[in-house]
């Protein structure tokens, strides 16, 4: 080191004493020495550093309004040179922080590291967790897609079924009666604002009783005590960098986080699903119908949350530590098996196609048509949003509205089909035919049909059920056929 | 327990601490240097975007006599707002000045070279006058007052083109202008404000 740099440092130090704080930080005593098992809360702080950065640059692109939400997003990810990779960096990054709470969580509460004197730091790590959690609920509106939309109306309109003031509570938390822009303004201040500020206001309270106690570790008897740098560090570097290679293989395999079509308030969505942490609590709902749904919403997991928060003093206690880890291990347990119920509920017709006696059969082929249908229509609307005239001011969602392609379809759905059948004309059905079948109008195979006299009197064409027509369109091409094969009359209107 | 009650290392450190502190720095570089390169590439993105001059009719060329008079005219084009696609969009306007006898006239930016701000100018004055820091200019464009001028260079002329009206039988000419933003500031022009 140069005379001046050891100059420079010892003016900062003695007007901030920075080496004291850097030796604090670095020499924090490891009883038993670096180990692996020490991982998982370093890499939780780099995972949220890695979503503070990430947001950030997202931040500078997102526009948060009901017309500029799901276009803004729709930028950044096919027309920003990253933003995929940026976007998706912070969709997965998010899934990784859910895994490592989990698994910090467990080994918290296995090794009983809740225990007198660090009561209080377990407790603001369950704050922690719930704001992780808020987090989550409140990033996955942002596209302001059908996705997020639908599922986070789930959510909000379940809001409402709390005890007392719920309506008022679901009218605070999307800014009014109706999903709108001030959903979307609240959502994001709460998202990139409010939580984000709480948590690194926690995360510092966390670390520095974390500080204070020291570090709980598990069996140290036998080995060398060691210090935080550089031995753990390289173990939480090299931890981070694997989370980070993990994230980065998911974005890269799937292409960035997911973009479905833009949201329509009109258009219900039944592949609405939460994001797969919160789907044990999805499945949960469906054990308590009708008014009993304030119990699976609100009650249940607010008794296990607060007992989550008292766990340090029922853990007191030899018997008390032993509950904690049955609760913790029923809970989790619980939670993977009502996720594995809810995805194949939901893939059941994938999983089993042969099985369609089964109930389940039809709402999983309901939840799949639904899914494969928007991702169908994303595909268009970023195809239509990537033309020269690009997305009208009124939003994206008027290029779904005003796109044939999309919408001949369902305009034909709710306003033809009931008469008019839409099938092969050669396919056997024994549905009553009230208007001509326009399969394939215009087509080869209508006009060819139009033109046969055998034909037109169908059923296909103009012989359908009552028809005031057959008949006499029959006989009249009949005499046609007859002059143009044989007579070529000039009284004839073919010849 | 927190504090230094151990001792960091005072001397220089061993060639196996050294490497442990070299990858533990480069490991946790990598891990949180990726997603910033990444949200950097993004901020970037506007760099990597050219502007478009668009060339559009701004006049009728019976709209611009040769009396060597200034009048202004609006440019209208389709704009692209990032996602945004507007049609016929006021971007700026122009000045077309046509002296005597010339068929083809001169078109200037009305937007003046220091800061952007509307140039104008009143019919019987001799000079175009920047609102904004009091630059002026000749009828040609030109700093009246050379480089003494705020203003870094003289009016901006863009290039003009005389098109037949579309459709139009009888030959009406129609004033077609590139409408080149410049930067403002510099003494040379660049394009793509």
């Amino acid at each position: 080191m140069s005379r001046i740099t050891a100059g420079l440092i010892d003016w900062l130090d003695d007007r901030t004493g920075v080496k004291k704080i850097v030796d604090e930080a670095l020499y924090e005593p490891v009883p038993g020495g670096a180990r692996w098992r020490y991982v998982w809360g370093s890499t939780l702080v780099m995972a949220f550093v890695t979503q503070i950065i990430t947001g950030t640059f997202l931040w500078m692109a997102y526009s948060p309004s009901t017309q500029t939400a799901w276009e803004s997003v729709f930028y950044i990810q096919y027309e920003m040179p990253g933003g995929w990779l940026l976007r998706g960096i912070h969709h997965f990054m998010a899934q990784a922080m859910i895994v490592l709470l989990a698994l910090h969580f467990v080994q918290v509460v296995w090794d009983g590291a809740y225990r007198a004197p660090r009561e209080l730091n377990f407790v603001i790590g369950i704050v922690l967790m719930l704001i992780v959690l808020g987090l989550s609920f409140t990033g996955y509106l942002l596209p302001w897609d059908q996705k997020g939309y639908w599922a986070t109306s789930v959510g909000t309109n379940l809001a409402s079924q709390a005890p007392v003031v719920g309506p008022e509570i679901k009218k605070l938390a999307i800014g009014g009666s109706d999903y709108g822009h001030h959903t979307l303004t609240r959502f994001f201040a709460l998202h990139a604002g409010v939580l984000p500020g709480l948590m690194v206001g926690f995360i510092a309270l966390h670390v520095m009783l974390f500080r204070r106690h020291g570090l709980h570790a598990k069996n140290p008897k036998g080995s060398v005590d060691g210090v935080f740098w550089p031995d753990q560090v390289l173990k939480d570097s090299v931890a981070a960098l694997g989370v980070l290679a993990a994230v980065l293989g998911l974005t890269v395999y799937y292409g960035g986080a997911e973009l479905t079509a833009p949201a329509d308030p009109s258009n219900p969505y039944d592949a609405a699903r939460p994001e797969w942490y919160f789907l044990f609590l999805f499945q949960f709902l469906k054990w308590f119908p009708g008014e009993a749904e304030v119990w699976g919403a609100f009650v249940i997991p607010g008794l296990v949350v607060a007992v989550l928060f008292v766990m340090p003093w029922i853990g007191r206690w030899r018997v008390g530590h032993f509950l904690n880890v049955a609760m913790l291990a029923v809970l989790l347990g619980g939670s993977a098996i009502l996720t594995v119920q809810a995805l194949q509920e939901d893939y059941y017709a994938d999983w089993y196609p042969d099985a369609t006696d089964d109930p389940r059969h039809e709402p999983s082929t309901r939840f799949l048509v639904a899914k494969k249908e928007a991702h169908h229509v994303a595909e268009r609307v970023v195809e239509l949003a990537q033309s020269p005239s690009r997305i009208p001011p009124t939003g994206a969602l008027t290029l779904v509205y005003n796109d044939a392609f999309l919408q001949g379809r369902k305009i034909f759905e709710a306003n033809c089909a009931s008469c008019h059948p839409h099938s092969p004309r050669d396919a056997e059905s024994d549905a009553p035919a009230l208007a001509p079948n326009l399969y394939r109008v215009g087509g080869a195979d209508w006009v060819a049909g139009m033109l046969d006299p055998e034909r037109v009197g169908g059923k296909h064409f103009l012989g359908y059920d009552n028809s005031p027509f057959a008949a006499t369109v029959t006989r009249s091409l009949s005499a046609a056929k007859v002059c143009s094969c044989r007579s070529r009359s000039s009284s004839c209107w073919r010849c | 327990m927190s504090g230094p009650s151990i001792e960091s290392p005072t001397g220089g450190p061993p060639r196996r601490g050294f490497l442990t502190a070299a990858a533990a720095v480069g490991a946790g570089a990598v891990a949180l240097l990726t997603p910033l390169a990444s949200g950097i590439a993004v901020f970037l993105a506007p760099l990597w975007k050219r502007a478009k001059s668009p060339s559009v009719p701004v006049a009728l060329l019976t709209q611009v006599p040769d009396d060597g008079v200034p009048r202004a005219f609006t440019v209208l084009a389709d704009k692209v707002d990032h996602w945004n696609g507007y049609t016929n969009q006021r971007l700026g306007a122009v000045y077309l000045v046509r002296q005597p006898g010339e068929e083809k006239p001169l078109a200037l930016s009305a937007k003046c070279p220091h800061a952007g701000c509307f140039v104008g100018y009143t019919p019987g004055d001799t000079l175009f006058m920047c609102p904004c820091h009091t630059s002026s200019f000749e009828l040609d464009g030109a700093r009246s007052r050379g480089d003494q001028e705020v203003s870094p260079r003289d009016m901006d002329p863009l290039p003009v083109e005389l098109k037949p009206v579309e459709g139009s039988a009888d030959g009406v000419l129609q004033v077609w202008v590139e409408y080149i933003d410049y930067q403002t500031g510099h003494a040379e022009r660049i394009a793509g404000a």
